[in-house]
């Protein structure tokens, strides 16, 4: 290829010496047998450039700040051409890079690449698995949704049960007490600039110190001539790039990368999980309990680091048949095999994440209030305020729920007091809506009986009971969200008329002079569907 | 298979792998390109959509008397919305027609005020006057004064102006 090339060329040559370096860079010679076995670290390089792209894209539009960041990945979600595909890329691709980096690692492993001379090349791959994990753990708290602030509650917390320097560790993590908006800086400061600065720092070195060994090839040396790395084998590199290209270009547009609601650091129902690479650790939670837990949480993760980074001393015999290697290799696929069942048992617990396109009763009786004098004496059109659902919705959910109950916030001097000011379940009713406003729903179409009955469960029931992960579980009433599978309308109607005429210890009070018998008829009906 | 034969098999099978390479490369890099592309142009040239604000009442207008009105414009800049406060002069001609008038003198931009004894506008900047339909009738200005269409609702007679 250097004997071709025109005038300009020649003297970009002259001056850069460009074409040897190119030739240096594509001539290495493979040892025979070097086969698709030897494409993954190809793989990751070019999904490593795919989150960069992605990820500086991502960055025109994302605002790190507890006031915008939801909001600004809602917008690249729904407001810019591909902004769905571009978000998801890089959100399955780091899903793919972690499996990428694990099956690079076991290669290494089964082939027993990391042998000497190898040992730092084997290093500098350890650091950079670790690199990966902490941009998996950064990258999930910048989209500051509900998900996203609770994970991060736990990993904060777990790292303040280390010994001694746990509580200033996770100080430090969080930049202060709590998670709020100082952790989102600062993690927003480690994913974008200190993590890839770390990165590209050890593929460089990675790579420099893989041409300088040269590739380990296949476990026995057979016998052939080398052939050159390019085109030879950047062929296979190329298929198969193209191939994972493919597979995560499929979740990309067929996928949906999770924005549950916006952080309420209020709202604490909210049961976090970590993302499924993570799973497996979090689940070893269950198992150690009390004095324990920091062998869990700390002991055990520092001790497989250890082991790994100490791989190529502890296994320093000559071969690299792993059928010789019986220690590694058993134990390598033991702690595999423990990966995989506690990951599995961990997805069988998580419980269902909601669905936060669902309209749930509280956020249809919030619809209701918000149609409602309450609301729209000042929520007009040329009225004192802009009409729900036309302007972007600036405050939080602490602060909507004061600007309801209290009229004195509502109206300090300047607006005429309402007459009444929202009980509490009313205002969280009109929270949920804003909610689903927020995400820009279009409300259900509902018969006129059934929109009574959810604006009747979400502005009384709620206050005792749970119903698809919404209202409150916590004295003893039970979770409606299966009811209808245990009990018919028709039991119902009579139990919420008169709990006391169907069970002498009933505790639930009689709704009887409460609701109309058409309301309690409607609430009766919906709740026998809930199967 | 002679030596030479050998060698020409050999540059063949190079030019096709690398004919490969250049085509998947190339494909990827196309896909990634419109996904970028439309990521980063996309807003760039979004056509702004133009929004009805209400600007007060018909009755409050007096004939051919120029009423200066604030409106409040929220401009949705991606994930925040601007506010801007608009100054507009609703005026009600015969017929219960009414004009909006844009407040924006056309030379560089200062605010013109109502001036009811010589009933024209007059810029304080550099001394750009207007007649009440907006023609310029003095000054530098290069054009007359914008105007917005008007619309108005005929059960509360609310004026709404289009920005």
């Amino acid at each position: 290829m250097a004997s071709r090339g025109n005038g300009v060329l020649d003297w970009l040559d002259s001056r850069t010496g460009y074409r040897n370096g190119l030739k240096h860079l594509l001539d290495e010679p493979l040892p025979s047998g070097t086969g698709w076995w030897f494409t993954l670290g190809s793989v990751l390089v070019g999904l490593l450039s795919i989150q960069f792209l992605t990820g500086a894209v991502l960055m025109m539009y994302y605002v790190p700040t507890p006031a915008y960041a939801w909001d600004s990945v809602h917008y690249i979600m729904t407001g810019l051409a591909f902004g769905h595909v571009l978000r998801d890329l890089h959100f399955f691709g780091a899903s793919f890079i972690v499996i990428a980096a694990g099956l690079h690692m076991l290669r290494v492993i089964f082939f027993g690449s990391y042998k000497k001379p190898r040992e730092v090349t084997w290093l500098s791959g350890v650091f950079l698995l670790l690199l990966i994990l902490a941009f998996a753990l950064t990258g999930y708290l910048l989209p500051w949704d509900q998900r996203a602030y609770w994970a991060t509650v736990v990993t904060t917390n777990i790292a303040k049960t280390a010994p001694v320097l746990g509580p200033y560790v996770s100080r430090l993590m969080k930049g202060g007490p709590d998670v709020g908006a100082l952790t989102l800086s600062r993690w927003y400061a480690m994913h974008v600039i200190l993590l890839p600065a770390g990165l590209v720092t050890f593929i460089v070195l990675h790579l420099y110190l893989m041409r300088r060994h040269g590739i380990s090839g296949p476990v026995k040396a057979r016998p052939g001539k080398p052939h050159p790395f390019y085109p030879d084998h950047v062929v296979k590199d190329t298929l198969l790039v193209a191939l994972v290209f493919a597979g995560l270009l499929s979740f990309a547009v067929l996928g949906h990368a999770p924005l549950a609601a916006k952080a309420n650091p209020a709202d604490a129902s909210y049961v976090p999980r970590p993302e499924w690479y993570f799973l497996s650790l979090f689940q070893l939670l269950h198992y150690f309990k009390g004095g324990l837990e920091p062998v869990a949480t700390i002991g055990i993760p520092t001790l497989l680091v250890l082991v790994l980074l100490a791989l190529p001393w502890l296994d320093r015999k000559h071969d690299r048949d792993p059928r010789k290697r019986p220690a590694v290799i058993g134990i390598t696929v033991l702690i595999l095999a423990g990966v995989a069942l506690l990951t599995t048992i961990g997805l069988k617990e998580s419980p269902p994440e909601p669905d936060p396109t669902i309209w749930s009763p509280a956020a249809v009786a919030g619809l209701s209030i918000a149609q409602s004098a309450a609301c729209t004496t000042c929520h007009a059109p040329g009225g004192a305020a802009a009409v729900l659902g036309t302007e972007r919705i600036q405050h939080d959910d602490s602060w909507i729920e004061g600007h309801m109950s209290d009229p004195q916030m509502i109206a300090p001097g300047l607006r005429p007091r309402p007459a009444d000011a929202l009980n509490v379940l009313q205002t969280r009713a009109v929270v949920a809506y804003v909610d689903k406003l927020r995400l820009d729903l279009t409300p259900p179409q509902l018969s006129d009986e059934q929109r009574a009955a959810e604006v009747t469960i979400g502005t009384r029931c709620m206050g005792c009971h749970e119903i698809q992960g919404e209202g409150t579980s916590s004295n003893g009433a039970p979770d409606l969200t299966h009811i209808g599978a245990k009990r018919d309308a028709a039991w119902l109607d009579k139990w919420i008329t008169d709990p006391g005429s169907v069970d002498e210890n009933a505790t639930m009070p009689s709704f009887g002079g409460i609701l109309t018998a058409d309301q309690i008829k409607a609430v009766a009906d919906y709740l026998a569907t809930l199967k | 298979m002679s030596e030479h034969e050998h060698e020409e098999h050999q540059i063949n099978r190079r030019g096709l792998l690398r004919w490969i390479i250049n085509v998947v490369v190339g494909g990827i890099g196309a896909v990634l390109a419109v996904i970028v592309g439309g990521a980063v142009g996309s807003p760039s040239f979004r056509k702004e959509r133009s929004r009805w604000l209400p600007a007060g009442r018909i009755l409050g207008l007096q004939p051919e008397q120029p009423q200066p009105v604030t409106l409040r414009v929220v401009r949705k800049e991606g994930y925040y919305e601007a506010v801007d406060h608009e100054v507009v002069f609703l005026i009600r001609g015969a017929g219960d027609k009414v004009t909006a008038m844009s407040s924006v003198c056309t030379h560089l931009g200062c605010h013109v005020s109502w001036d009811p004894q010589g009933r024209v506008f007059r810029c304080p900047c550099h001394g750009g006057v207007y007649d009440i339909t907006g023609k310029v009738i003095a000054g530098p200005p290069p054009r007359p004064l914008a105007t917005y269409s008007t619309r108005i609702d005929p059960d509360n007679h609310e004026v709404f102006v289009e920005l």
